[in-house]
């Protein structure tokens, strides 16, 4: 997990709080790269989640004709 | 030029999913359900729901080697994949990558465990099925460590709330602030050893308690999938699709969409930039057969390749604008890798309950979720974060309940049966791993894979963080068994 982690700042994080790159808007990242931190817990659920929302989130904007 | 466009159009989706694990199932599902036309990219084979399920009705007898890989396997094939020796059998290495087709360089000790076909791990995994709570999400912001991450709880619990009502997830309400409820169905049941250790537990402990596993094996059927029947084979694949698995739940409504193009064997090698659109166009492909190198085009990419998956193919992704990986100017990509702890508990073997047995064999264990650093009470001084204690009880010989079922064989097989031995208990504790820059992957131009990829090389090791948790992770074990006069 970690290794394209989300973040509020692009200087020190590689994905924003929809699992997009920051610098390349129309690629999203929903597998355990994209994790801030490990957790205990087994981390598999929250991978759908997140990929269910990112998926959500990415199909309004490009409705919105934003991608 | 005509010719161009044409290929080129034909190539041409709304949207690219790579991977088909447990994320990239999902984002074919959602994807292809609200009307994309979505290319789904996967580097293995195809693995069809039951046809392709070679082993799952086999009885113990007719696998060769009382279920275990041969030591010349191990040694030649799956060095690697064979540490996780509960989960890699006869009955289930193809599965599991052969670490001879698929080499890394492990810098530090580092157990890469993979299944490269479409499903990916979903078909492997152990269904423990969690949530985050913000005590998890706060926590790097709180102590200063890493990045604070951009959403809370309340951000997903809704999505929670959706996957697993869409999967099915078995488990009780505990009402713990940090293991959010969620939507379950009707949990298993503990056996008679287990229900003794979770009475003297909570009347040992005002901190912790002992509950079920929560898992996606469902005890109800769910969505056309009929309910589980307890046998604790799932890594073979189950014929009543009773498990989440990408090839059992989320793939199959894709493809009814008619939606999904799936192209199995193809290895995705980087996705391609355009630095005038400030977009991504499309990636490259490789095809794991033949060798060519294929471009395909869409409005989106959803990278669903596992952690290390997807970061290679961001690293490999270079261009001038991004001349160190495909968005990371901020140096971080390929950082921080994290993995669970584990592998530390205790084993206690109890006298008593001589006339008593289960029936079946269930597919999960029990645990003692996390009662570390929850709140000023249970602030410990040595370490950050914490740990869970993962359990079973069962009897020696019997049938093993839990996730590590193991079988025995020959003539020890048959008398298994019909004398089970003393109950046990055992402990594994799993625990959290804090983010370090200096936990690292990196691409080795050097050595390339045959089909002449760069090959990763990872070095992480756990710290003194890790470290520092790791001895109550034991400690404790110990202590609730003894204290159940284990
Ligand atoms: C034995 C075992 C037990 C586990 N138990 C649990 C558990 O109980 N609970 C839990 O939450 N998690 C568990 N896990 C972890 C879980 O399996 C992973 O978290 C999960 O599968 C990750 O999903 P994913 O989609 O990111 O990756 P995967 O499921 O690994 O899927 C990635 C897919 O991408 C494909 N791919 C990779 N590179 C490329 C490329 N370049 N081009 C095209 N395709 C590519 C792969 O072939 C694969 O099919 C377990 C794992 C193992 C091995
Ligand atoms: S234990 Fe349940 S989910 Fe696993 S293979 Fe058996 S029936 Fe299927």
């Amino acid at each position: 997990m970690g290794t394209a982690r989300m973040g509020k700042d692009p200087k020190s994080s590689v994905l924003n709080r929809w699992n997009q790159l920051h610098e390349v808007p129309n690629v999203f990242v929903t597998d355990g790269s994209c994790m801030a931190s490990s957790s205990w817990q087994n981390p598999s659920l929250t991978y759908m989640a997140l990929t269910a929302r990112a998926c959500n989130y990415a199909v309004d904007q490009m409705k919105k004709q934003n991608l | 030029m005509n010719l161009n466009l044409k290929a080129a159009d034909q190539n041409t989706y709304d949207a690219i999913v790579i991977g088909t694990g447990i994320s990239g199932g999902w984002a074919a599902k959602e994807l292809c359900e609200k009307g994309l036309k979505t290319l789904v990219l996967e580097r293995g084979r195809m693995v069809k729901h039951l046809e392709d399920y070679p082993t799952m009705n086999l009885k113990p007898w007719e696998i060769k080697y009382g279920d275990r890989l041969t030591p010349r396997e191990i040694k030649e094939d799956y060095p690697v994949q064979s540490q996780t020796e509960y989960a890699v059998l006869q009955s289930t290495k193809h599965f599991f990558v052969k670490d001879s087709e698929h080499p890394y360089n492990q810098v530090k000790p580092f157990t890469w465990t993979r299944g490269y076909h479409v499903g990916g791990r979903s078909l492997t995994w152990a269904r423990w099925s969690f949530r985050l709570s913000d005590i998890d999400l706060e926590a790097n912001a709180r102590e200063g460590i890493g990045v604070d991450w951009p959403l809370r709880y309340h951000d997903l619990e809704p999505w929670y709330d959706y996957v697993e009502s869409y999967i099915g997830v078995s488990g009780r309400k505990d009402g713990l602030k940090q293991l959010p409820d969620g939507k379950f169905l009707p949990p298993w049941e503990m056996n008679c050893i287990e229900q003794h250790l979770e009475q003297k537990i909570a009347e040992n402990y005002s901190d912790r308690i002992l509950t079920l596993g929560r898992t996606s094996n469902i005890t109800q059927s769910v969505g056309g999938r009929s309910k589980c029947m307890a046998r604790n084979l799932c890594r073979r694949g189950c014929p009543y699709g009773a498990y989440f698995s990408s090839n059992a739940v989320t793939l199959p409504v894709a493809e009814a969409t008619g939606n999904m193009t799936l192209r199995p064997h193809s290895i995705v090698h980087s996705i391609i930039y355009d630095k005038d659109k400030k977009k991504a166009t499309g990636v490259r492909i490789v095809d794991a057969e033949s060798n060519e190198t294929i471009e395909y085009y869409a409005k989106i990419i959803f990278c669903c390749a596992s952690t290390l998956g997807t970061t290679s193919i961001l690293m490999n992704s270079v261009s001038d604008a991004f001349p160190n990986g495909l968005g990371n100017s901020s140096g971080e990509l390929g950082h921080n890798l994290m993995d669970h702890h584990f592998r530390i508990g205790a084993n206690g073997i109890y006298d008593g309950f001589a006339d008593q047995y289960y029936k079946g064999r269930r597919p999960t264990g029990v645990i003692v979720p996390r009662f570390q650093n929850i709140d000023k009470k249970t602030t410990r001084k040595d370490y950050l974060r914490g740990f869970s204690n993962y359990g079973g009880g069962s009897r020696e010989g019997f049938w093993r309940s839990g996730e590590e079922a193991a079988f025995a064989f020959g003539e020890d097989f048959k008398q298994s049966l019909v004398t089970p031995g003393p109950w046990n208990f055992n402990f594994n504790a799993f625990g959290e791993c804090l983010p370090n820059h200096d936990n690292k992957v990196y691409l080795d131009h050097e050595n390339t894979d045959k089909w002449g990829q760069p090959i990763l090389s990872i070095d992480m090791k756990f710290r003194e963080n890790e470290l520092a948790m790791r001895p109550e992770m034991m400690s404790s074990s110990a202590e609730m068994l003894e204290g159940c006069r284990f």
